[in-house]
């Protein structure tokens, strides 16, 4: 069903065809309004048939022309005969528009081209009536008026113009005017042979600064479809460089003279096609100029493109997987085109190449010196090294069709880039490309590839830039088809904000950093590096942790299974493959443990300690959890976080250095409470203070160190019993967070009551631990930081809060209202992750993480007041709340809650049943009124 | 009660001014702002890059108006302000909650 852009001339002959007879212009741009507004219906309705992008925006491009021609046509006849100054103008598509490439809400690019003469006001005249028309009718319209010499200082002075003018198109007016234009560019501008190296060059400059600007990485997650690498761009600047290195207009011309093979022309097609389309369908779900696939976007276009979820993959994971694909490819040729499009002009700007070396004999003859000069022959190749190292890159020597007969030669080029610490230059990536059929099945099952590869990765701190050598040449997914299965594959969780593959590549990179210790707040992570002997299990390991993702659920399993047959194909020893299986399987086990559970527990820390198993294991899982983690997203990783990793490195490593069990850290503790106690003793009665200890819980000998047992002792001792509140600030240095202590009587819905008033002030809880006396006072302390930022919180502050948390603790507060006063205050703009992920707040429970306590595990969106709605709901059914951790990412939270019921034991099945469903209600109405006015209309009733 | 802006062309101030007094304003505040809208400040004989985007200087008038008034208010500065071409400006019109005469207390209606 292609366009029949002769149904649309008929068109526009019915309709606009009597608009010259009806002065009234009101009624005139009524007309055109309504045509246009029909003929945009019909390009929609092909589009949603299937029409793919080039076709849609040559439609578009084709009712302009009509429009602009019917409007040029009207202005003319309006004027008198005398004072026509149409027959002096050129009306020129510039730009896209030249290209015939119209997006639906793209702008119209239009040159008005005059004579030059002095009486240009006729001119004037007919470009104002033309142009106020068209904007009236709802055209953006970029233009410019000029007259041919003025065109072509500009296209030498401003990039952007010559860009735009490399393929001007007339749409209506003095051919003769056109004629000449396109003449005096081709001699001035495009075909001059200085002027060409200089805009290769500045065309390279507008490349980098665009990516910088857009992006530099095909896979972004928010891609930028025209601007950003791989989009539509990376195209026209093809076609410019061709129009000025080659004297091509457009992508035909270029596949006649042949500068692009068959191949590529076709790719170059079917990524922009595909691309195009995109875009146009970002349009019309719009209805504006939009070229920015935002989060929330992409399940819209996926699902308007008729995107099913296959095989694990959401809809908008495949949509954009495509994309990306398509995006990469585009990408390629857009570079390899620059480099061959350099290499053309540089041979043929040089006299003589520069390898060519003369030689140079003076002798006498008859009395008259005679110099003679003659050219030595190049010797390439014979006893030659064939790498040369130049300005940081690696360069073939040779033919690279004499180099590589075999795909060795292709894994040995990287190991010289490595050596050397340089990039491979342009030409060699392209050689690679080219030839990377010699990657066999049998060469990837070779022992001596899989050896060579394995010794790549021992290479600490140059491993990361090897590798993406290797992947952007593609090498690395023929190496390894288990990488190429997880590129471009998209994550749409809270967390990743990469796709796997580049994530896999950014915890390589996050390894090699800790190695080469440029980050002091990094020198703990280092020294533990330089603990391990061979660092290429652990590189492995970290290269292979995601590897089972892509088909569902069950990535670690699959995982498991990749890694272990993957390490036997490449002949790793045993030893090592052991370790990179174990990383692989459990890569999660150190963070969820440390984020997510009390590791005070010696339960919990006995498993994880047989779980691990060795020192040198625990280390490669420390690090592997730290590069994990920072590459998940930029802020991933914080102080906060290297605290609680940390807390339990510690811990398993002094169990597993001294070789003792678990047990002894009991024994432990036991003599710190003694010490506690009997420092205490010197200053308050004894009898008191043992008094004291013995009412507290099991898990506060455990957990509480020397310095805090005693300062919490006098703490409850300024309460004279109960009937004061006291509240203690800490500001500890290393642990990047500020800690509260409140201490008092327990009262119901103590810990809501604190918890919203910090809400309120806008403090965000990072973690809390509740310990009852068994005579009912209270020592909780909390970790806090500032809402935005991560900060601890500034001193001035605390005076104020600590007097609105006595009040809220005596009950003179209302804690509720000052939630919702902070709620109202603060505006949260409409989530940006796809339905998926906010449905419904989840709630699970673990009964076997601790031996007392029963974990529930809070998942919902992140909104002000959580924990407060938490607490609050969880004492109003009588339970007890002894451990709070909370962690936000984004808008995402994710809260642990260590609960008993009121009687201390662990929550049977009723209670759970009921928290099951108080708790996410308590939140959906929480969610409700928060968001109340800021989210659009559709939104609020998918809520 | 309601705010009504206006953006116009500077040597327009002058016809609006007595336009508004004619209408029964009491009352206006005048700034000297920049801008530009959807033509990007370039006029329609512009010669440089379309994708530059030029500041033009306007002034904005503010006045305050019992409801009835909007759209006599409206009318005049419309009708005074245009001459057909690309920079004639905007209207907007506010919602107004509260007005105090600093000397006297007085408010709202009374105020204005």
């Amino acid at each position: 069903m292609r366009i029949n852009f002769e149904k649309s001339l008929d068109h526009a002959n019915d309709r606009l065809a009597f608009v010259g007879s009806d002065p009234d212009r009101e009624a005139q741009v009524e007309t055109f309004k309504s045509f246009l507004k029909v003929e945009a219906e019909r390009l929609r309705m092909r589009h949603r048939f299937g029409l793919g992008g080039t076709e849609i925006t040559r439609g578009r491009s084709s009712i302009v022309d009509v429009v602009v021609s019917r409007a040029c046509q009207l202005s003319a006849s309006e004027m008198s005969a005398s004072e026509d100054g149409s027959a002096e103008c050129a009306v020129v598509a510039i730009g896209g528009y030249g290209r015939q490439d119209l997006a639906p809400f793209s702008d119209v690019d239009i040159l008005f081209l005059h004579s030059g003469k002095r009486r240009t006001t006729s001119a004037k005249r007919f470009v104002e009536t033309v142009l106020y028309l068209l904007w009236d009718m709802g055209l953006t319209v970029g233009h410019s008026f000029r007259s041919v010499a003025e065109c072509i200082a500009m296209a030498r002075d401003d990039l952007h113009s010559r860009t735009a003018i490399t393929e001007p198109r007339l749409v209506t007016g003095s051919a003769d005017l056109f004629t000449r234009l396109e003449r005096e560019l081709s001699d001035a501008v495009f075909d001059r042979q200085k002027e060409r190296g200089l805009f290769l060059d500045s065309l390279h400059r507008e490349l980098e600064s665009r990516y910088a600007k857009f992006g530099k990485a095909v896979c972004l997650q928010e891609p930028n479809v025209k601007e950003s690498a791989g989009g539509l761009r990376d195209l026209h600047t093809i076609l410019w460089a061709a129009r000025s290195v080659y004297c091509c207009k457009g992508l035909d011309a270029l596949r006649a003279e042949d500068r692009i093979s068959g191949a590529e022309y076709a790719l170059a097609r079917r990524s922009y096609d595909f691309i195009s389309r995109l875009r146009n369908e970002a349009h019309f779900s719009t209805g504006r100029q939009t070229d920015l696939l935002t989060l929330d976007l992409q399940p819209v276009l996926a699902e308007n493109l008729r995107y099913e979820p296959k095989r694990g993959l959401l809809a908008s994971e495949a949509l954009m997987r495509d994309y990306y694909q398509k995006a990469q490819d585009l990408h390629h040729l857009c570079e390899s085109f620059l480099v061959r499009a350099g290499q053309a002009l540089s041979e043929r700007r040089q006299v003589a190449p520069a390898s060519k070396r003369v030689k140079a004999k003076l002798h006498f003859r008859q009395s008259n010196l005679y110099l003679s000069l003659h050219s030595v022959p190049n010797r390439r190749g014979a006893g030659k090294a064939p790498f040369e190292i130049r300005q940081g890159r690696v360069f073939l020597q040779r033919e690279p069709s004499d180099h590589f007969d075999d795909a060795m030669r292709l894994m040995e080029i990287f190991g010289v880039a490595q050596r050397s610490d340089a990039e491979l230059s342009d030409e060699l990536r392209l050689s690679v490309r080219d030839n990377l059929r010699l990657v066999t099945r049998q060469f990837r099952r070779s022992q001596d590839a899989g050896h060579l590869f394995f010794e790549l990765l021992r290479g600490r701190g140059r491993v990361a830039s090897v590798l993406r050598e290797m992947h952007q040449t593609r090498f690395l997914g023929r190496f390894l088809p288990e990488f190429a299965r997880v590129t471009f594959l998209v994550q749409h969780d809270y967390y990743h904000k990469y796709t796997v593959d580049e994530h896999t590549l950014k915890a390589i990179e996050a390894l090699d950093e800790l190695a080469l210790g440029r980050d002091e707040k990094l020198a703990p992570f280092k020294r533990v590096f330089e603990e391990i002997e061979d660092a290429a299990p652990l590189y492995l390991g970290v290269f292979l942790h995601d590897i089972g993702k892509g088909r569902g659920s069950g990535h670690v399993p699959r995982g498991v299974e990749i890694a272990e047959r993957l390490c036997e194909r490449m002949g790793v020893s045993s030893v090592a493959a052991s370790h990179v299986v174990f990383l692989v399987r459990h890569h999660l086990l150190m963070s969820h443990l440390a984020e997510r559970r009390d590791i005070t527990d010696e339960g919990l820390l006995g498993q994880f300690i047989e779980t691990v198993g060795s020192l040198d294991r625990l280390n490669m899982l420390l690090l592997l959890t730290f590069a994990d983690i920072s590459a998940v997203a930029p802020q991933a990783w914080n102080d906060w976080r290297a605290t609680l990793l940390w807390e339990l490195y510690r811990r398993a490593r002094s169990h597993l250095t001294r070789g003792k069990p678990v047990k002894w850290d009991g024994f432990q503790k036991l003599r710190v409470k003694e010490q506690a106690a009997e420092r205490l003793s010197r200053l308050y009665p004894p009898s008191e203070v043992l008094k004291h200890f013995a009412m507290m819980p099991q898990r506060y000998l455990r957990a509480a160190d020397l310095d805090q047992m005693v300062r919490h002792f006098q703490l409850v001792e300024r309460t004279r019993g109960g009937s004061e509140v006291v509240i203690d600030w800490r500001a500890p240095e290393e642990k990047h967070c500020t800690e509260l202590t409140v201490c008092s009587r327990d009262a119901l819905g103590l810990v809501a009551r604190i918890a919203g008033t910090l809400t309120a002030h806008a403090v965000n809880i990072l973690s809390a631990d509740l310990y009852t006396r068994e005579d009912g006072m209270v020592i909780d302390t909390f970790k806090i930081c500032q809402i935005d930022g991560r900060h601890p919180l500034r001193a001035e502050l605390w005076p104020k809060v600590e007097e609105n948390l006595k009040a809220a603790i005596e009950g003179r507060y209302d804690v509720a209202a000052a939630v919702e006063r902070f709620r109202a205050q603060v505006s949260y703009r409409a989530k940006r992750l796809g339905k998926r992920i906010f449905a419904k707040p989840s709630v699970r429970f673990d009964t076997n993480a601790s031996a007392i306590s029963t974990v529930i595990e809070v998942h919902s969106e992140d909104t002000p007041g959580l924990v407060y709605t938490i607490a609050r709901t969880l004492s109003q059914l009588g339970l007890n709340i002894s451990l709070a951790k909370i962690a936000t990412e984004k808008s995402y939270a994710l809260d642990i809650f260590y609960v008993t019921d009121s009687e201390g034991q662990k929550l049977d099945s009723t209670l759970m049943s009921a928290i099951a469903l108080e708790l996410p209600e308590a939140l959906g109405a929480q969610a409700d009124t928060s968001k109340g006015g800021s989210m659009r209309k559709e939104e609020k009733e998918a809520v | 009660m309601r705010k009504i802006d206006a953006i116009i062309r500077p040597h327009l101030l002058d016809a609006v001014k007595n336009a508004l007094q004619e209408v029964g304003i009491t009352g206006m505040t005048i700034t000297e702002v920049k801008g530009f809208g959807r033509q990007k400040g370039h006029t329609e004989t512009y010669r440089g890059s379309e994708y530059k985007i030029d500041f033009i200087p306007k002034v904005k008038i503010e006045v305050v108006v019992p409801e009835e008034m909007v759209d006599h208010v409206i009318d005049a500065v419309a009708k005074t302000a245009k001459t057909g071409k690309f920079g004639d400006g905007k209207i907007f019109v506010v919602p107004i909650e509260e007005v105090i005469r600093i000397r006297t207390g007085e408010r709202n209606e009374q105020a204005i």
